[in-house]
């Protein structure tokens, strides 16, 4: 049954990301919901089945990109495991904890994916709009995020 | 005891799942799985939605792929503007078909009128009222090209000629042909051999009728009926149709009666010659 929900939140959460990135963008600027959900689910599941959300999100922002395939997989998985480690010694169920988390990995995010791309794909989309901005919409979302996959997990038990 | 042995072994998995998902996205970033991956996303999206890929955004989608897929979608891309194209040449074909055939019929009919004894021009039917189309008819010759109020209207169907009617109204450009199956139209037509005269009227079909036939007239089936020289309106010799029913002699009557099938089918009529007339007023009133 679980398994099924998962599958099931993992499309869902798919869709909902291609639909921000291509309808809801300003100056190519969207709300990462992917990039919140993979954080939500690294403090909120057991470290296999957040591992294994992290590495087929990343897989999935892989195909919809162009560069250096296999990038995002890498930093997602990465990014979960080091949230699984830090969330024993950081309480990441309180809204700042959450904001300052996202907010560092999402500059973290951003600059290694620009290394990985200058390294693998020999291009440098540098864009500094997004890496000033990106982490600061995502860090703001991300308390209503978690409070979602808080709901599916705790009360809802679909995770 | 058994708890710690648990959260060991959980840790240990962790830490296989975390090698194996890394050690498969360094190997999808070493390998150049990224032209393999967009060249599928791209035929992908091409197969369920071609049209996404037409016009500008065909380079963008292009830009990233390796150059055999890329000729791959192109060729797709040309072989559909390709078919389309053959469509409008096929259909372009038959239009210059039809305009060949026109052309031989037209260059018939002109070969045809220089034998006429009758000065005139031709003129295209422009408009026919389907409810009305044994009355009258619209060509695209009016005052501007000569043509003159209750001038004879004739066609040719292949070597036949035959009356068709006569100019009823006329205005600039175009003018309005009463037909011989009017039911309004009347006729003086000869027969025989000793031009026996009797009157053709329209009956609003396609059946014109004969009456006033001399009770003692050499009338016989398919004989053919002309336009008779003592007629007012038009010229002598025009074949109008032949006699295709002769109602039997009633004696308490002084006349015949005949059904009469035009020379001409109205209905086929594309084309008609008006016959040019002097310009004089039909009846002189000199005061």
């Amino acid at each position: 049954m679980k398994f099924i929900g998962n599958i099931f939140v993992f499309i869902i959460v798919s869709v909902v990301y291609w639909l921000f990135s291509n309808n809801f963008s300003l100056f190519s600027i969207a709300p990462n919901i992917l990039f919140t959900a993979a954080i939500s689910l690294a403090i909120l599941l057991k470290p296999v089945t957040a591992l294994s959300f992290c590495f087929f999100w990343g897989l999935y922002i892989d195909i919809m990109g162009i560069n250096a395939f296999g990038a995002y997989a890498l930093i997602y998985t990465l990014m979960c495991y080091a949230v699984h480690i830090s969330k024993k010694h950081f309480d990441f169920d309180m809204p700042i904890p959450q904001i300052i988390l996202v907010f560092v990995l999402s500059v973290l995010t951003f600059l290694f994916y620009q290394l990985l791309s200058v390294i693998f794909a020999n291009i440098n989309p540098l864009r500094l709009k997004v890496l000033f901005i990106d982490p600061i919409i995502n860090a703001l979302l991300m308390p209503f995020v978690f409070a979602v996959f808080y709901y599916l997990k705790r009360k809802s038990k679909i995770l | 005891m058994d708890s710690l042995r648990t959260a060991g072994s959980q840790k240990d998995i962790t830490k296989i799942v975390v090698a194996v998902y890394l050690s498969v996205a360094c190997f999808l970033l070493i390998f150049p799985s990224s032209k393999l991956v967009y060249s599928a996303r791209v035929l992908f999206s091409y197969v369920l939605y071609p049209s996404l890929n037409y016009g500008s955004r065909a380079e963008f989608y292009l830009r990233s792929i390796p150059k055999n897929i890329s000729n791959l979608i192109k060729a797709d891309q040309e072989n559909r503007r390709l078919s389309a194209l053959i469509g409008d040449n096929i259909i372009s074909l038959n239009y210059a078909g039809t305009l060949i055939k026109e052309n031989e019929r037209l260059i018939k009919l002109f070969d045809l009128s220089s034998s006429f004894k009758w000065d005139g021009t031709w003129a295209r039917i422009i408009n026919k009222s389907p409810d009305n189309c044994y009355s009258s008819f619209f060509i695209d010759k009016g005052a501007n090209h000569g043509i003159k109020i209750n001038s004879t209207v004739i066609a040719a169907q292949g070597e036949i000629v035959g009356l068709v009617g006569r100019v009823f109204e006329v205005y600039n450009n175009f003018s309005k042909v009463a037909l011989i199956t009017d039911k309004g139209f009347s006729a003086v037509g000869v027969f025989g051999r000793e031009e026996t005269e009797s009157l053709i009227e329209g009956r609003g079909a396609e059946i014109l009728k004969m009456s006033h036939i001399p009770v003692k007239a050499d009338i016989a089936k398919d004989i053919e009926v002309f336009t008779s020289r003592t007629s007012i309106l038009f010229p002598h010799g025009i074949s109008i149709g032949k006699v295709s029913k002769i109602y039997s002699k009633n004696m308490l009557m002084s006349f015949i009666v005949a059904d009469i099938f035009p020379t001409i089918s109205i209905n086929a009529v594309k084309e008609v010659y008006i016959i040019k007339t002097s310009g004089k007023p039909l009846f002189l009133n000199d005061g």
